[in-house]
């Protein structure tokens, strides 16, 4: 008797059956195991026993099909089943092993066609030495945890039956699977599921999207399944308690688990929401037990960690989110998904990225087939002597040492737990104290010496080590020895001092780049001064107020310049008035007038204002002690000789062009007032230097101009996209990536950019210098986390000059290096590479979540210049974006093609890559950036995006292909009309629908159109190619190219 | 850092901070006596901490 019936499919295959026919050959819902069998010299048993286990249960039977429009069951009534088998008794026991784990791999992940029956598979392997192992290999879609239990106990059973020869005592299956699927459709539909599906919709009204996880890798814009496992012990002593602590709590030690659980990936992820999803068994009547079927339903498990609870808090909050979700626990996943997230996001899992699961002693048989069905799921396993912990991880997102940490992270909590419940939230630890001290200590060992004095004396003695040699070369080709700079600045120190100047003075410089300028500069050092540098271009608004919040004693200027000055301003020197400039004639008359200030490396060298995004501009007061230690540093490591000096003076990194050359005896060529804005004088400039330091901003406008065979080059000041990095690397050899903040001495990290570089990093701390990765309670954070950047050492300046309050807040008590110091917070965002350098990944304050999904915008303008029309582009954060706050991408175009056509292609460029949430809101072309005199892009200064054009308006059917499609749309989603631009899932459109789709288009068209795409292709305009790409034969390309003949 | 209640502290330069209030203090500083919430810690250092240059630094150049 052969024959098949046909049956409604559970709500679990449907999701099933949904997820693998999104990717149809990954062997990502496979379930398998190993059954080990004592050999009997009856070589048939094995296969007699699958026999009866197949006639036992119809779901060893099934299949999954589509009925008009709607999934079914196809069981067969009788089922032939052979067994293969492989005999490696005769091999060595090691190349036994070997093989074995081979096949058993390679049969788990060979795909199943879900439409024939069966969906499992299974192979004998002997072995040698006597034991039988059968590899079991079947499709999530008919079986679950319950089910391979229930197998291994039958087979068993049946194994033993005929070993004492007698019956098989096994339970009556007076149901089958089939029934529960008619039931649970019977049950859900009395107003169960409306009901609950209410309480899930407020359980989870605003979760956000992502869990946070950190990723070593940037989400791909389609999830893969590629995974690995890592698995972890946890000793007897510590699963005893945690036993025991959850029994004080009145909770289970599932709970236990899952609260540490949470309580790391909060701690890891910087989120206080945080959802994890669970397996439940879902066989809620008792015939429902003995059966082999899929049963499981999902749970999400939302908790509140808010509030830094103490560990018992949270246990109880988890407590209370565990037994409120199994009081609600029958609604399929895949309805709540379709309830409260429509909109698919192919780039992540729904409702939930992290699984957890608690399972009974030798449940667990699977074993890795390199594949993971979500980010990351922790599978804890009671063992004889404790637990094993199973995390397995997309290989997409993470590194296996990364998730190595995290583990060895998982453990320390539970410990922590264990041993003192009411440790808090924030305080629990992540890192064992070797991983901290490495972090600390380890990364942060960068003593090395530097001379115990400041600039001008160094300058001085350079002077008279080399005064023959070219201390400065000006843009017309006049130079300057170090005798004849010594001179000149000595005789201009002495007018300064004679005119008032004492140390700590302050003195205004508003000067073009020039000699005059540089001896200036000098000149109010050696009078014991600190220089302020006045940009002429500042706004006049931004000029006194400068002038007067720094108290200037003096104003060092020309008389080109000072009429562009405030008039309330401090009293003048002219520079270009001066008596005569010349050293040999001023020099007799001032020399007389005594010894100048003495003043020491912890006295200013310059008070350098800088603005914040917010309030007032604020200067920042850097003694010379920092300069020296980051001059010497890059002479030390770079070498010395000489600079281009090209940066205007104002911005800080100024002070490192000037002094690398001239603390290392080599020539200071200073470069046109403009060259920053014609790039073409660059190369001359240039020509002469061994060294150029460029902000990115600059450099992208510069670098066809740079002489190529340039020895070094410094960038930094802004983040550096990793094309103009390569482009630069066909320049120089020697490309560095520099970063730091004003507040702590020009830079305070450095990175030497490797060829072809995967990722730009900013490096490790320089000489003298410790970096700290923390959160926003200044603890350390582990290898891998995002945290706020502080930065300590010699290069911490005083503070800003008259602000004491804010000096305070943002120059804190160094916890980790040496007693009494200061540490600066950088409010940059920044974590841990696992071989001691720093990822920079933006301002902390700029954070921006669009839907709830953390976005690095350097990133998506990564992906955006890699498009061939794009010269270059940026992506800003607006208020002002369509729809409101969001993302704007600015473009350079690359040829004369632009607006809307190139709009569209960049949009899919970037959705083929990025997720949706990346994806700006506008795109506007714009013919340069605006810079700011430091060369920093000046974001403030974009233009608003133009309004319009983004409120799709309806475009009707073009072709009688678009016609059909749209029909077919409007009639699945209930609307009267579609139009081509239309998003399916936007108009209510859900994974099921999007069954029905591919099956009605089939029907229309003749066309399988892989489910994958019409996730790809969402507008009908999309489809239609879609299904024209599909539905393309060899024969037809061939007609096609006929025709074009 | 979070908001929350902190203490006013010290170093041997005569430079100021503030820490928070229930943690150890880190080593080389001294509170101050002052405790409050951070905008009142910071506004007390607005007050008290009117020469900026480090102690030492005010030794040397002969104060």
């Amino acid at each position: 008797m052969t024959g098949t019936y046909a049956f409604p499919a559970s709500f679990a295959q449907e999701r099933l059956w949904f997820l693998t026919r999104l990717d149809p050959d990954a062997p990502t819902y496979h379930v398998n195991a190993v059954y080990e069998l004592p050999d009997r010299d009856d070589p048939d048993r094995c296969e007699r026993i699958l026999r009866e286990l197949v006639r036992r249960h119809e779901t060893l039977r099934t299949a999954l099909a589509i009925e008009d429009g709607n999934l079914v069951q196809i069981v067969q009534v009788e089922l032939p089943v052979a067994l293969p088998r492989t005999d490696l008794r005769e091999l060595p026991p090691e190349r036994a092993e070997r093989e074995f784990g081979e096949l058993a791999v390679a049969e788990s992940r060979r795909p199943f066609a879900l439409d024939r029956a069966p969906l499992w598979r299974a192979h004998l392997v002997l072995m040698p030495g006597g034991p039988q192992r059968l590899v079991f290999v079947v499709h999530h879609a008919v079986f679950d945890g319950r089910s391979a239990t229930n197998f291994a106990e039958e087979l068993r059973e049946l194994h033993d039956a005929i070993d004492e020869d007698r019956p098989p005592r096994l339970p009556d299956l007076p149901i089958q699977y089939a029934d529960y699927a008619a039931w649970q459709r019977e049950h859900l539909g009395r107003g169960v599921l409306a009901a609950q599906l209410g309480h899930w919709r407020e359980r989870l009204a605003g979760l956000p999207p992502d869990l946070g996880l950190p990723t070593d890798r940037p989400r791909p814009a389609t999830r893969g399944h590629a995974g690995a496992e890592h698995h972890l012990a946890l000793p007897a002593g510590l699963v005893d308690e945690l036993e025991a602590l959850a029994r004080r709590r009145g909770a289970t030690l599932f709970m236990v688990l899952l609260a540490g659980l949470k309580a790391l990936l909060s701690r890891y992820a910087g989120q206080h929401d945080v959802a994890v999803g669970t397996p439940v068994a879902g066989r809620d009547l008792p015939e429902f037990e003995p059966l082999i079927g899929m049963f499981i339903n999902t749970l999400v498990l939302r908790t509140d960690l808010s509030g830094d609870p103490a560990f018992g808090d949270l246990l109880d909050r988890v407590r209370e989110t565990v037994l409120d979700a199994l009081d609600h626990a029958e609604v399929p996943f895949d309805r709540l998904v379709e309830a409260l997230q429509p909109v698919r996001d192919t780039s992540r899992t729904p409702l939930f990225q992290v699984g957890f699961n608690l399972l009974p002693m030798g449940s667990r048989g699977q074993f890795p087939n390199g594949t993971a069905q979500l980010d990351l799921n922790v599978d804890v396993v009671r063992t004889a002597d404790g637990a094993g912990v199973y995390l397995e991880y997309s290989t997409d997102l993470f590194d296996a040492a990364t998730v190595a940490r995290l583990a060895g992270a998982y453990r320390l909590v539970l410990e922590a737990v264990a041993a003192e419940p009411g440790t808090r939230l924030s305080e629990l630890p992540l890192m064992t104290p070797a991983e901290r001290r490495e972090l600390l200590t380890g990364w942060n060992d960068t003593a090395a010496p530097y001379p115990e004095l400041t600039l001008h004396e160094l300058v001085a003695e350079q002077a008279a080590r080399t005064p023959d040699a070219v201390a400065v070369r000006a843009p017309d080709g006049a130079e300057l020895t170090y005798a004849e700079l010594d001179a000149r600045t000595g005789a201009l120190a002495r007018r300064l001092v004679a005119g008032g100047v004492r140390a700590e003075s302050c003195v205004a410089l508003c000067l073009p780049r020039g000699v005059h300028q540089l001896v200036a500069l000098l000149a109010v050092l050696r009078a014991g001064a600190c220089y302020l540098p006045l940009d002429a271009a500042y706004p006049p608004e931004r000029l006194a107020y400068l002038l007067a919040d720094s108290g200037a004693a003096l104003l060092l200027t020309d008389s080109a310049h000072r009429d562009r000055l405030p008039a309330d301003r401090p009293p003048e020197l002219l520079l270009d008035q001066l008596a005569d400039p010349e050293p040999a004639d001023a020099g007799p008359e001032i020399r007389d007038d005594g010894p100048l200030p003495s003043v020491g490396p912890d006295n200013l060298a310059y008070l350098i204002y800088t603005s914040g995004s917010t309030g007032r501009p604020k200067g920042v007061q850097v003694p010379h002690r920092g300069v020296v230690n980051l001059v010497t540093d890059v002479i030390r490591r770079l070498g010395g000789g000489s600079a281009l000096y090209m940066t205007s003076l104002s911005f800080d990194i100024a002070a490192l062009e000037i002094f690398t050359p001239l603390l290392s005896g080599g020539t200071l060529v200073i470069a046109p007032e403009d060259a920053a804005r014609t790039p073409k004088e660059i190369r001359r400039a240039a020509e002469d230097a061994d060294l150029v330091q460029l902000t990115p901003s600059v450099a992208s406008l510069a670098v066809e101009h740079l002489p190529p065979g340039l020895p070094r080059a410094i960038l930094g000041g802004e983040p550096l996209p990793l094309d103009l990095a390569t482009r630069l690397l066909t320049v120089t050899d020697e490309l560095w990536n520099f970063y730091g903040p004003t507040e702590t001495t020009i830079w305070s990290t450095a990175y030497r950019v490797p060829h072809s570089p995967a990722t730009m990093l900013i490096g490790s701390p320089v000489a003298n210098t410790t970096a700290y990765v923390v959160d926003q309670d200044l603890r350390p954070v582990p290898v891998g986390v995002p945290g706020e950047l502080l930065l300590g050492g010699a290069g911490v300046t005083r503070g800003y000059h008259g602000r004491a309050a804010l000096t305070a807040e943002r120059f804190v008590p160094d916890p980790f290096g040496a007693p009494g110091g200061r540490l600066y917070r950088t409010g940059d965002l920044a974590r841990w590479r696992p071989d001691g350098s720093l990822e920079c990944l933006g301002r902390l304050d700029d954070q921006v979540k669009v839907r709830g999904v953390r976005i690095e915008l350097d990133e998506v303008a990564a992906v955006l210049n890699e498009h061939p029309s794009v010269r270059r582009a940026v992506v800003a954060v607006r208020d002002d974006a369509p729809g409101g706050r969001g993302l704007v991408a600015y473009v350079i175009p690359a040829g004369e093609g632009s607006g809307a056509g190139v709009e569209g292609e960049l949009r899919a460029h970037l959705r083929a890559r990025l997720p949706e949430a990346m994806i700006p809101a506008a795109f506007v072309s714009v013919p340069d950036f605006p810079v700011l005199p430091s060369g920093k892009l000046d974001r403030a200064a974009l233009p608003p995006p133009g309004a319009g054009a983004t409120t799709a308006a309806f475009v009707p059917p073009r072709t009688p292909m678009e016609e059909t499609l749209a029909a077919i749309w409007a009639e699945l989603l209930g609307r009267e009309r579609v139009g081509v631009t239309d998003d399916f899932f936007a108009l209510g459109g859900h994974s099921l629908l999007v069954v029905r789709l591919v099956g009605r288009i089939d029907d229309e068209f003749g066309v399988e159109l892989p489910l994958r795409r019409c996730f790809d292709a969402t507008t009908v305009e999309e489809q239609a190619l879609a299904v024209l790409e599909e539905g393309l034969t060899d024969a037809d390309l061939l007609e096609l190219l006929e025709e074009e003949r | 850092m979070r908001d929350g209640q902190y203490k006013v502290v010290v170093n041997d330069e005569q430079q100021y901070s503030i820490w928070f209030a229930e943690r150890p203090l880190p080593q080389g500083w001294r509170e101050t006596g002052y405790e409050g919430a951070k905008q009142s810690c910071l506004d007390h250092i607005d007050q008290v901490w009117t020469d900026m240059r480090p102690r030492s630094l005010r030794e040397a150049m002969g104060e």
